[in-house]
């Protein structure tokens, strides 16, 4: 397959990814009673999105490093879903959007515990190591 | 709301986002073979949908669905980003991570309030 092929292919699977991610957030952001008057949620429900697709791209991330060990390539597993789906599915414009002062503590919450997320991901797929080489204790 | 409303308001999504993730794999893949920096792409990418969604103002239409729900949040990422920043955990890039992090998030507020002012000047000369 040629290279422009190989790039096509790639966009495509990233876009089909990312619509569907983008339909599972903009589901959850209908389904909120922040019309209700309750806007507290909308940035709780937000903050459980970027989670739950932060945690996900670990594990999927760290499955293909585990994976790639044995000559696995992982490129379209990477662009459907960690570049596609969790990409669409989180989103930074609405956490920075929906930050406010009375939410801040979500704010904080989100920065910090999406790498933890991540790195959980990682983890729990067994793709990296407790401490990678060359890091001392 | 209808159902039919419903749909159509998550189908607008659904394309914004296709498109939107779209554009950010490609700037991903720009700064990555031009800077061999593709953290840059994500950061990139996140402001520009942060000025996207600050610009687009406050509204419920099919507009607002289409655009800031689906383009510039499929444009902009948190897990790409969260994945990065547990990468430089890993390797105690510090400096990465402050930069990255609480750098960029005031970065981004700046960039949308910025963007907000400027569409209210623009919305406010229009009127």
């Amino acid at each position: 397959m040629t290279g422009a092929l190989v790039r096509a292919r790639r966009l495509a699977l990233v876009g089909g990814g990312g619509a569907v991610g983008g339909l599972l957030r903009a589901a959850c952001a209908l389904a909120l009673p922040h019309a209700a008057g309750a806007p507290e949620w909308s940035a709780m429900a937000l903050l459980a999105v970027n989670l739950s697709g932060s945690l996900l791209a670990g594990v999927i991330r760290g499955a293909m490093e585990r994976r790639r060990a044995d000559g696995w390539d992982g490129d379209d597993l990477d662009a459907l879903i960690v570049a596609g789906f969790c990409g669409g599915f989180t989103s930074y414009s609405a956490f920075v959007a929906a930050a406010t002062p009375e939410g801040a503590w979500i704010a904080g919450a989100t920065i910090v515990g999406c790498p933890l997320a991540a790195l959980l991901g990682m983890r729990l797929s067994g793709g990296y190591p407790a401490r990678p080489a060359g890091i001392p204790r | 709301m209808s159902a039919s409303d419903t749909v159509r308001m998550l189908v607008l999504a659904a394309l914004g986002t296709g498109v939107g993730s779209v554009v950010r794999d490609l700037a991903v893949h720009g700064f990555r073979t031009r800077l061999r920096r593709a953290d840059l792409g994500v950061l990139a990418a996140n402001l520009v949908a942060c000025a996207c969604a600050g610009a687009a103002g406050s509204g419920g239409g099919a507009w607002h669905w289409m655009f800031v729900v689906g383009f510039a949040g499929g444009l902009s990422t948190w897990s790409t980003l969260a994945v990065d920043a547990a990468g430089a955990i890993r390797a105690r890039n510090w400096a990465w991570l402050g930069l990255h992090l609480p750098g960029a998030f005031a970065l981004a507020l700046a960039v949308q309030a910025a963007a907000r002012l400027v569409e209210g000047v623009l919305d406010g000369g229009a009127s």
